[in-house]
């Protein structure tokens, strides 16, 4: 059934030009998202049909506004259509431009025109501009252009047939040169280029010069001949490319003036978005507008994702006890079900979030809000080294890491966005809440108050803060740290308000889940298995022998709750995670944690929350009974003391060493997939560890 | 244009809610960024508000909003008020 694609069709166009309506409208479902070699940034790449039978690949190029390129995905762009094959092969450019800005909207595209790509032109959001008063004269435009031109509607599916219909009966020809003669480079050094790196087009070697530094298809003697070509010609990057881009538009207005008529002065489109813009950026009525609506994001994920998520959790544990059942017991059952599905479900528990996030953030940024958002908290943000979109990121932070990890993908200033990465674990998120829970309750008695404050619900606000300032701390001094070739600045357009469109919304959150799924569950699912293999297997012979001593030794072996507690616990103890845990002793012991708290460390990589779990196998408390684990913790002498395990210097240390340390394996895979690169997750897994290590140890010093 | 003279009115400038014409762009770092997002010569372009700190800038630029850093609004170059009909 699978057929050969017989073409590839590229989109192009500026951000917020209705690119993506329009890609989701051709290709349905039937999308994949790619990482680029090398960078995170996502093309999307779908299938479309056309009359004729025959199916194309649709390749979504990143929004981008020229080939000078400022932002990441804008380099990607150049890269792309720069690549030596792509220029050979010249696929078919679909240019997505806005009815209500031609202007803009052509030069990228009259610069593709000098690529020599074929182009075709749909204009979108000619409802609006039809409201604002602009008629354009397509028949004059496509003349003057020299290329088919559609009108376009994403939402409707509007115009696309006829795109479909151009494309089955002839094949697109290479457009013609905008600009008919390159004047920023004399002739020779042009010549020697298209020589050097055989390209016909004198354009592509115009930007070879000008972006070369860039471009990663070039060998360091690549750069070093064009470096010394471009001073040998006096040859000035930033002035040719502002020479460039006037010479357009020098001709583009006077085109437009030709075809576009605006026969109003009201530009109506935008008095709804300027009304609504005198609240929603208001100077201090916006900002606590974007903080309501941030708490309403991270109440949404928080309260609502629990439903789904005890349902999956459910499941699971039902699936567990069915199998459970099915099969004796046994090292097979154990794999099944505290290894592989444990892992699974460690691996779906996580969609509920995800989805909620991606639909919420989907609405804002589809909306045109989340402009205004980044606009409105720039000023913070940019003395962090992030910016407005950040915040989303650390405020879904306070639900999952996961999530808000993934959610930085709209950063395309890649420094603020990988800063945004590497702080957003240290605010505390939801699975902290059970380990802070029982620990506090070690802490503090449950009925002290001060006035109207209640002692522990203080405490906690406390970890809260240690956490967000924690984050913000981290970002400031990594600002310094990591260098970037990008510029650092904001000029951002603020887009129309407009509805969101509800298939973008669903085919963007369905991406999102799929790509957690299949990528960063690999990771979940194989740290899972390798956690279970640890804790189920130890030095021949040892766990068994513990397994028989147990059982010899208690007096009442008809009590079979006492004894598979006290089983689990022996067997935990002489597993290979129990022996880590009694190695890492000396390494834990200066910030007050004995091996058995050590062993609660290593599992609880799996998730923070498991902490809860293994302490309750460690102190062989049967069932899920939490007041009775906290009174055996209390319990709990230290042998060559005499004294409490738990005292307040211990209990203390722990919870500053949970604030900060990167307890959480999916975290981790996330942060792999998303930085593509384990330089900075490792990074990140040290300095959080070193970081916590460091706290707990003045900690537990100070109070001891 | 003769951008080696010093330029008093630039768009970071601009009284609230009062409208001027651009006469060019600075060079610089930012230049072929902002005449991509369409601040061009004789672009009519006012300040509408500005944010907490004074800074970024809400500023509309023919008919499109655009959010400036103070910095990058210093980079427009107004006409002067005089030659403005």
């Amino acid at each position: 059934m699978e057929q050969q694609p017989a073409a590839t069709l590229l989109l192009a166009g500026n951000p917020n030009s209705g690119k993506t309506s329009v890609f989701n409208s051709l290709t349905g479902l039937q999308q994949k998202v790619g990482n680029f070699a090398g960078v995170t940034v996502d093309i999307k790449s779908g299938i479309t049909t056309l009359p004729n039978g025959q199916t194309w690949t649709v390749t979504d190029l990143p929004g981008a506004y020229s080939l000078h390129p400022t932002s990441t995905e804008e380099y990607l762009v150049l890269q792309t259509l720069l690549n030596p094959q792509l220029l050979q092969q010249k696929h078919p450019i679909l240019y997505i431009a806005d009815a209500t800005n031609l202007e803009r909207h052509l030069l990228f595209l009259t610069q593709l025109m000098c690529l020599g790509y074929p182009l075709m032109l749909g204009i979108t959001m000619t409802d609006m501009s039809e409201a604002a008063g602009i008629k354009i004269n397509l028949p004059k435009l496509s003349e003057k252009l020299n290329m088919p031109v559609f009108i376009l509607n994403g939402r409707t599916g509007q115009g696309l047939d006829k795109v479909k219909h151009y494309l089955a009966n002839q094949q697109p020809a290479p457009a013609t040169p905008f600009v008919p003669q390159i004047t920023n480079i004399d002739a020779h050094t042009l010549q020697t280029i298209k020589q050097q790196f055989n390209t016909q087009n004198d354009y592509a070697a115009e930007l070879l010069l000008q972006h070369y530094e860039q471009l990663p298809f070039f060998t360091p003697d690549d750069r070093q001949f064009l470096s010394r070509l471009a001073q040998k010609a006096q040859f000035k990057s930033l002035h040719a490319q502002v020479a460039d881009t006037m010479q357009r538009f020098d001709q583009i207005t006077p085109l437009l003036a030709k075809t576009v008529n605006t026969y109003t002065a009201r530009g109506n489109n935008l008095s709804l978005t300027a009304r609504l813009d005198q609240w929603l950026t208001h100077p201090i009525g916006g900002l606590l507008i974007f903080f309501l609506l941030l708490f309403g994001l991270f109440q949404a994920i928080f309260s609502f994702a629990t439903y789904p998520m005890d349902w999956i959790e459910g499941s699971f544990a039902m699936l567990s006890d069915w199998v459970k059942t099915v099969l004796p017991d046994g090292l097979l059952a154990s794999l099944l079900t505290d290894g592989l599905l444990a892992g699974l479900s460690g691996i779906v528990i996580f969609v509920p979030q995800i989805a909620i996030l991606f639909f919420l953030i989907g609405i804002l940024e589809e909306s045109g809000y989340m402009a205004r958002a980044v606009y409105l908290s720039d000023n913070l943000m940019r003395r962090f080294g992030m910016n407005g979109r950040s915040l989303v990121s650390l405020f879904s932070g306070m639900a999952c890491a996961v999530p808000a990890i993934m959610a930085t993908r709209t950063i395309t200033n890649q420094k603020e966005r990988l800063l945004t990465i590497m702080v957003t674990p240290l605010i505390s998120c939801s699975a902290r809440i059970p380990v802070y829970t029982i620990l506090v309750a070690l802490l503090i008695p449950q009925h002290l108050t001060w006035g109207f404050f209640n002692a522990q619900g203080l405490m906690m606000l406390t970890l809260y803060l240690a956490g967000i300032l924690a984050a913000f701390g981290v970002a400031a001094l990594l600002k310094q740290l990591i260098g970037t070739r990008e510029l650092s600045f904001l000029a951002l357009e603020l887009p129309p308000y407009r509805l969101p469109y509800w298939k973008n919304l669903l085919i963007g959150t369905w991406q999102k889940v799929w790509v957690f799924i299949t990528e960063a569950g690999k990771i979940i699912l194989l740290i899972s298995l390798l956690l279970w293999g640890l804790a189920n297997f130890g030095p021949a012979g040892k766990m068994e022998a513990a397994e028989k001593q147990v059982t010899a030794t208690l007096a009442n072996p008809a009590d079979t709750l006492a004894l598979q507690t006290l089983i689990a616990e022996a067997r935990l103890e002489n597993s290979y995670i129990g022996h880590l845990g009694k190695v890492i002793e000396p390494v834990i012991a200066p910030i007050g944690f004995d091996w058995k708290i050590g062993i609660a460390l290593l599992t609880s990589f799996a998730a923070r929350e498991v902490f809860v779990g293994t302490m309750a196998t460690i102190y062989s408390v049967g069932g899920n009974d939490e007041s009775n684990l906290r009174q055996k913790m209390r319990a709990q002498m230290n042998p060559k003391t005499n004294q409490p395990v738990f005292n307040a210097a211990t209990i203390l240390s722990l919870l500053v060493f949970y604030i900060f340390a990167m307890q959480c394996m999916s975290t981790l895979a996330i942060v792999k997939r998303e930085t593509n690169s384990w330089k900075w997750t490792l990074l990140q897994l040290v300095y959080m560890t070193v970081m916590a290590y460091t706290a707990s140890w003045l900690v537990y010093s100070v109070m001891s | 244009m003769n951008p080696t003279q010093p330029h008093d009115y630039t768009a970071d400038k601009l009284p609230l809610q009062v409208k001027a014409h651009i006469s060019h762009i600075q060079p610089g770092g930012l230049s072929v960024k902002l005449l991509q997002m369409g601040c061009l010569p004789g672009k009519e372009i006012e300040l509408v508000r500005k944010s907490l700190f004074g800074n970024p800038l809400y500023m509309r630029v023919g008919n499109q909003f655009l959010a400036l850093r103070t910095e990058e609004a210093a980079q427009i170059i107004l006409q002067p008020a005089q030659t403005q009909l």
